[in-house]
């Protein structure tokens, strides 16, 4: 394994090229940028690689000049903080499916969520991130709308909503006859970022 | 419903969109050679990505081009890329996809068209046994979401990504294992598949509208007669994007060793700037191939 294959650089390059490159890789791979996907397992073995990689570079480097290279903290896997955010409220059966979810497992969610007869705020927010997690962006959205107009007070239902809806306007920022063209990638990203619920 | 999934050619480097154009080519003598010179109709675009994707990470970097000449454009010869086993895998999936979609135009669209996919359906009916003894699982899951499709046109679903579903997981079957460049190619196809489905659905709106015909954009938004609104359009529009964002995430996380600005263009310019084309109401029909 070659870590500055991995980070994309030349073997000349300075700490400082180092560094930007492994932050823009850790940005592309963040976890963040993959909730609530089923590839999430994916990019955490990718972040995990890059986090190796540059942290093999700096101490072969702080051992070799001797000029004790600060060493840059690497970002964390973040599962800590999905946890949190999936584990902090609900009770009983939607404790459940939180968990269901947060584990990857949305046929079951799916099938439990449908079980239950009355259906509030909650309900159909963790319908909306099982389909966010399928790809079924409209139907993801129809259920984040409902969770807010039922329980307009529950600042997660509004993040959720409002992740989804702030997509679009990335989306102009990629237009055809734009100048920005060439860095549509970087926007798509950011797009990714706002889409998780 | 084919024909959508192209690179935005202005973007591309001269060498990128002769590699398209040699992947076109090079699928449409695969189809020839493998399942006779009737089925080079079949061709379109979404295969050729499909061809493009597979071949991306299965196979290896180097391709072999050949100048052939052929029955389309029989004066100036043209760069093919010679076929290998991506090309041979997207043939087999082009003809069982194109001949259920047949049997479903024989179903529902006016006579004439009726009349011609039978024709198609007759003369594509050997090739169709081939390839589905080829991809037994790939026939089984086209097969049946087909017919789920009709079932939930004929109930009027009202939901875009619940038939969009089915259709999404036709193009993902095209891909097996559980590797990882499998599964975020798989992902990709899904994504994709989705986004092919919704914009058909505006393609054919107004078509479908005044035919009385069943459209899914319709029915989620309970629009009875006319174009869509701009509102609707706004939520489409969004909803593709999120689409091309979910492929686009998948993309990087595969290591490709081939092709990758090309299959770049294709999903991050190429598909926003067709949804754009088709939800501004400009007439792409021409463009197709």
């Amino acid at each position: 394994m070659d870590p500055y294959k991995i980070l994309n650089v030349s073997p000349n390059a300075t700490d400082e090229e180092i560094k930007k490159a492994y932050r823009d890789l850790a940005r592309k791979y963040h976890p963040d940028n993959y909730t609530n996907n089923p590839l999430s397992d994916l990019a955490e073995e990718k972040m995990k690689e890059i986090n190796d990689a540059y942290d093999m570079i700096m101490k072969a480097r702080a051992s070799g000049s001797q000029t004790g290279a600060s060493s840059y903290s690497s970002y964390g896997n973040g599962s800590a903080s999905y946890q949190q955010s999936y584990g902090s409220t609900g009770s009983g059966q939607y404790a459940v499916i939180r968990n269901l979810i947060y584990m990857g497992n949305v046929e079951r969610a799916e099938a439990l969520l449908s079980s239950i007869q009355t259906r509030d705020a909650e309900w159909h927010f963790l319908m909306g991130c099982v389909y966010n997690r399928k790809g079924w962006f409209d139907e993801a959205k129809r259920h984040f709308e409902t969770a807010c107009s039922m329980n307009p007070n529950n600042l997660e239902y509004a993040n959720a909503l409002r992740r989804m809806s702030a997509s679009g306007d990335a989306y102009r920022t990629y237009g055809v006859n734009n100048a920005e063209m060439c860095d549509c990638c970087t926007s798509l990203m950011c797009m990714r970022l706002c889409c998780f619920c | 419903m084919f024909g959508y999934i192209k690179p935005l050619e202005g973007e591309l480097k001269v060498r990128e969109l002769e590699d398209f154009r040699s992947i076109y080519c090079g699928l449409c003598n695969t189809l020839g050679n493998r399942y006779g010179i009737f089925s080079r109709n079949i061709l379109n675009y979404d295969f050729t990505f499909l061809a493009l994707l597979i071949g991306s990470y299965s196979e290896s970097e180097e391709v072999e081009r050949r100048d052939m000449r052929c029955i389309a454009h029989p004066t100036r010869k043209r760069c093919v890329r010679c076929a290998d086993r991506s090309f041979e895998t997207a043939a087999d999936i082009s003809v069982i996809f194109t001949f259920y979609k047949l049997k479903d135009d024989a179903k529902d669209e006016g006579i004439f068209k009726r009349l011609i996919a039978r024709f198609f359906i007759k003369a594509l009916k050997r090739a169709h046994k081939k390839a589905a003894s080829l991809m037994p699982e790939c026939e089984e899951t086209v097969k049946n979401n087909f017919e789920n499709l009709c079932v939930m046109e004929r109930e009027k679903t009202a939901s875009i990504d619940k038939t969009a579903d089915a259709f999404a997981n036709m193009l993902s079957s095209a891909i097996n294992g559980s590797g990882k460049n499998e599964r975020a190619a798989r992902n990709i196809l899904y994504h994709v598949g989705r986004w092919i489905y919704i914009i058909d659905a505006i393609d054919d709106f107004e078509k479908d509208m005044q035919a009385g015909a069943y459209n899914p954009i319709a029915c989620r938004w309970n629009i009875d007669a006319g174009a869509i609104p701009e509102d609707v359009k706004r939520e489409l529009d969004l909803t593709l994007t999120q689409s091309v964002a979910a492929a686009m995430s998948a993309l990087e996380l595969m290591d490709i060793a081939r092709d990758e600005d090309l299959i770049r263009n294709i999903l991050s310019l190429g598909l926003p700037h067709t949804a754009k084309r088709i939800l501004n109401g400009d007439d792409g029909k021409k463009e197709k191939r």
